[in-house]
C-alpha cells in the first residue's frame, strides 16, 4: 500500500514535469545495487521471478547493448514522454474547453468535465500505448535483469491510469483554476 | 417641448396605447398623457395604466397611464344616470328628465362608462366640469407647448364631453390645440340585449357627432384630423372589426396608428397651411405599408425601428431563457462556470461591482431587467404584427433576421446567439459611474441599447 501511494504521488509530480523516476526505484528491493551496471547483460538468462515471466525478446533487441544506465535513462525518457503526453492532451482539451466556453452551449459542468475526461482518456491512451517507445526501452522491459528499472513495466493499464489519466486530470484542473484566478 | 395628449373615452385609450408603443419604440418622444374616462377598472384602462409591469407609474412611456374620471366618480358613487339628477320627492324633475332621456339612458351606471350615449356623457360632464377634480387634471396644461385631444366623436364619453372639455382646456392653455378624432372604426354585433350599443346607435352618433363637431367644436381647435373606416373596402391592413358585447379589452387596429400619426402630421400641416381646420387621411391601397415607411419624429422609418426591436427581442429573449439565466448566474456562484460566452456583459458587471460576493445578486438584477425589456419590446412588436401582415413588416432578404430566427430554434443551445452578442458588445462595457453607481437595470439597458443600435445600423 505504501508503495502504491508513493507511485501515485510521484506520477502526479512526473506529470508536472519533474523527472524523478529514479526515486521510485529506490524503494524497489529487487533493483540492482549501485555498481551493478558494470555487470554484463545476460539476455538469455531465465527470469528471476516466477510471477513475472519475461516475454520473448523482440527481434530488434538482437545486438542491442543494454546496461543499467541505459535502462534508467530509458525509464526517465518514458516518464518524460508520459508527462509530455499528459501536457499535450491537457493543452489540446483545454483549448477545446475554452472554445466551448466561448460558444456558451451546454451547462458549465458539462463544458468542464467533458474536456477533462477526454484529456484523461487521451493522456491515458498515449501513456499506455506509448507509440514513441524506444528500442532500448522495449529491450529493457524484455530483459529480466533490467525490467525492474522501468516504472510500472508490467502493466500498461496501470501506467495509463497512474502516469496518464490521473496527472492529466490534475493538470487540467490546475490549468482551469489558474485561468479562473487570472480572469477574476 | 412639453406636449400633452388628452385621451377621452375608450377610443382615446386605444390611440393612447398606440402612442405608448410608438414612444417605447422610439418613433415619438416627449408626450405626456392625461387619460379621461369614468371607467378605469376594465382591461383597457388597466392595460393603459401598466402596458407591462415595468412600464407603469413614472416609467410609463407617456409618463402617466392612469385613467382618471372626468368628474368626481367617488362622489357620484354607483348611481344610475337618473338617480344623479332626479330627486324622487320632486315629480316635476322626473317628468322633465323623462322628456329629455329615455329609459335606457336613465339606467346607465355612470361609473362604468356612457355606453355610446353622448347626451349622457355631456350632461354628467357639464355637471361636474367645474369641479376641482377635472380642474386639477387640466391645470398642468398651463406649461404645455402643444396639446392634442384624441377620442371618438361617436361614442358616449368622447362625443359627450369633447366639446365642453376643449372649453375647459382653454382656461389653462391658449396655444395650439390639435384634435385627433375617430369616426366609426368598428362594428358591433347586433345581438346585444336591451340598452346595448347597436350598429344603429353608432350610425346615429356618428351623424350627430360629426355635425356637432363641424358646427361647434372646430372653431375652438387649431386643426383636427378625422379618421374612420366605413368598412366598405377590405384590404390586408384595413379590416373590418366587429366587437361583441362585453368586449372591454384592447382591439388593435391600423386606424389607431394612423391617428397617432396625427401627432406628427397635424402640426406640420398646420404650419404649411393655417387656413385648414380639418384634415382627413387617405390610405394608400397600393402601398399599405406607407406608415411603416414614413419617417417618424426620430427620423427613422417605423419599419426599421420595428425590425431593430425584433432583433433586440430575439437576442434578449435568448439571453433570458431559463437555461441561459442559470448559466450566467452559476458563473458567479461556482468556480466551474465560465464568463467567456457573455464576457462583455460580465465585464460591465465587474466594472460596476467590485465586491465579488455582490456580483451574483447584481447579475440577477441585470437579467431581471433584460426580461422586462423583452416584455416591453413584445408590447410594441406584437401590436405591430396584429396590425400589419408579416409580409408587410418583414424586409425581404434580411439575412440577420433570418439567421437569428433560425438559430433561435435551437433555444439555449444556439452558439450563434452568444457569438453575435459577444461581437455586438465587444469593447462596449459600461464603466462605473463615480457620481451615481450604476444599477443592474442600467447595465441591462446599456447592453440592450447597444443591440438596438447595432440592429438599426445593420
Amino acid at each position: 500500500m505504501r508503495g502504491f501511494r508513493t507511485i501515485v504521488g510521484l506520477s502526479l509530480l512526473v506529470a508536472l514535469g519533474a523527472g524523478v523516476g529514479h526515486a521510485a526505484n529506490d524503494d524497489d528491493p529487487f533493483a540492482p545495487k549501485a555498481g551493478a551496471s558494470d555487470q554484463p547483460p545476460n539476455p538469455g538468462a531465465a527470469p528471476s521471478s516466477p510471477t513475472a515471466p519475461a516475454a520473448p525478446l523482440p527481434p530488434e533487441c538482437n545486438g542491442v547493448n543494454l546496461t543499467e544506465d541505459i535502462c534508467q535513462q530509458s525509464n526517465n525518457g518514458l516518464l518524460a514522454k508520459t508527462a509530455g503526453y499528459a501536457v499535450l492532451a491537457v493543452l489540446l482539451f483545454t483549448i477545446l474547453r475554452m472554445w466551448w466556453n466561448r460558444r456558451g452551449t451546454s451547462s458549465a459542468p458539462v463544458r468542464f468535465i467533458t474536456p477533462m475526461l477526454l484529456a484523461g482518456a487521451g493522456a491515458g491512451t498515449l501513456s499506455g500505448l506509448d507509440p514513441l517507445r524506444s528500442v532500448h526501452l522495449k529491450c529493457c522491459i524484455a530483459n529480466h535483469d533490467f525490467v525492474t528499472k522501468v516504472l510500472l513495466q508490467d502493466s500498461e493499464v496501470a501506467r495509463a491510469v497512474l502516469l496518464g489519466v490521473l496527472p492529466a486530470f490534475a493538470l487540467f484542473f490546475v490549468v482551469a483554476v489558474l485561468e479562473k484566478l487570472l480572469k477574476r | 417641448m412639453n406636449r400633452y395628449v388628452i385621451s377621452v373615452g375608450g377610443t382615446g385609450q386605444h390611440v393612447a396605447l398606440a402612442l405608448t408603443r410608438l414612444v417605447r419604440a422610439g418613433a415619438l418622444e416627449g408626450l405626456k398623457l392625461i387619460a379621461l374616462d369614468p371607467d378605469n377598472e376594465t382591461r383597457l384602462p388597466q392595460l393603459l395604466r401598466a402596458p407591462t409591469p415595468s412600464l407603469s407609474g413614472a416609467k410609463h412611456p407617456l409618463q402617466d397611464g392612469v385613467v382618471k374620471a372626468p368628474f368626481d366618480i367617488a362622489r357620484l358613487g354607483q348611481k344610475s344616470f337618473e338617480q344623479l339628477f332626479v330627486d324622487p320627492d320632486h315629480p316635476k324633475e322626473q317628468e322633465l328628465f323623462q322628456c329629455l332621456f329615455d329609459a335606457d339612458e336613465a339606467s346607465i351606471a355612470i361609473h362604468k362608462g356612457m355606453y355610446g350615449t353622448p347626451c349622457v356623457g355631456a350632461t354628467v360632464f357639464a355637471e361636474g366640469a367645474n369641479g376641482d377634480l377635472i380642474q386639477n387634471l387640466l391645470r398642468p396644461l398651463s406649461s404645455a407647448t402643444q396639446v392634442f385631444v384624441c377620442g371618438s366623436v361617436v361614442g358616449g364619453t368622447g362625443a359627450g364631453i369633447m366639446h365642453k372639455l376643449i372649453g375647459e382646456i382653454r382656461r389653462y392653455y391658449t396655444h395650439e390645440i390639435f384634435g385627433i378624432f375617430m369616426l366609426p372604426w368598428f362594428d358591433v354585433s347586433a345581438t346585444g340585449g336591451k340598452g346595448a350599443i347597436t350598429p344603429a346607435t353608432i350610425t346615429r352618433n356618428a351623424s350627430h357627432g360629426v355635425k356637432y363637431f363641424y358646427e361647434h367644436t372646430i372653431p375652438n381647435l387649431t386643426a383636427s384630423l378625422l379618421i374612420g373606416y366605413p368598412g366598405t373596402t377590405q384590404s390586408a391592413v384595413l379590416k373590418k372589426l366587429t366587437l361583441g358585447e362585453g368586449n372591454m379589452g384592447e382591439n388593435p387596429h391600423y386606424l389607431h396608428l394612423a391617428a397617432a400619426r396625427g401627432i406628427v402630421e397635424l402640426p406640420a400641416a398646420h404650419t404649411a397651411n393655417r387656413g385648414v381646420k380639418a384634415y382627413g387621411m387617405v390610405h394608400d391601397l397600393r402601398n399599405e405599408g406607407w406608415l411603416l415607411d414614413a419617417a417618424w419624429e426620430s427620423g427613422v422609418p417605423l419599419r426599421k425601428l420595428l425590425r431593430a426591436l425584433r432583433v433586440q427581442h430575439n437576442l434578449v429573449s435568448f439571453l433570458v431563457l431559463p437555461e441561459n439565466r442559470n448559466k450566467i448566474l452559476s458563473y458567479y456562484t461556482s468556480w466551474l462556470g465560465s464568463s467567456d460566452f457573455f464576457a462583455p456583459l460580465d465585464g460591465s458587471i465587474k466594472l460596476n461591482v467590485t465586491d465579488k460576493k455582490m456580483r451574483h445578486s447584481f447579475a440577477e438584477h441585470v437579467l431581471d431587467r433584460f426580461a422586462e425589456i423583452k416584455e416591453e419590446v413584445e408590447l410594441c412588436v406584437n401590436w405591430a404584427q396584429k396590425i400589419f401582415p408579416v409580409e408587410l413588416i418583414d424586409q425581404s432578404d434580411d439575412a440577420l433576421m433570418k439567421e437569428l430566427s433560425d438559430a433561435f430554434m435551437k433555444r439555449a443551445e444556439s452558439a450563434g446567439h452568444w457569438k453575435r452578442l459577444q461581437a455586438i458588445w465587444k469593447g462596449r462595457e459600461l464603466p462605473a459611474n463615480p457620481d451615481k453607481p450604476n444599477t443592474g437595470a442600467d447595465v441591462a439597458e446599456h447592453h440592450a441599447q447597444i443591440i438596438l443600435d447595432y440592429a438599426l445600423g445593420n
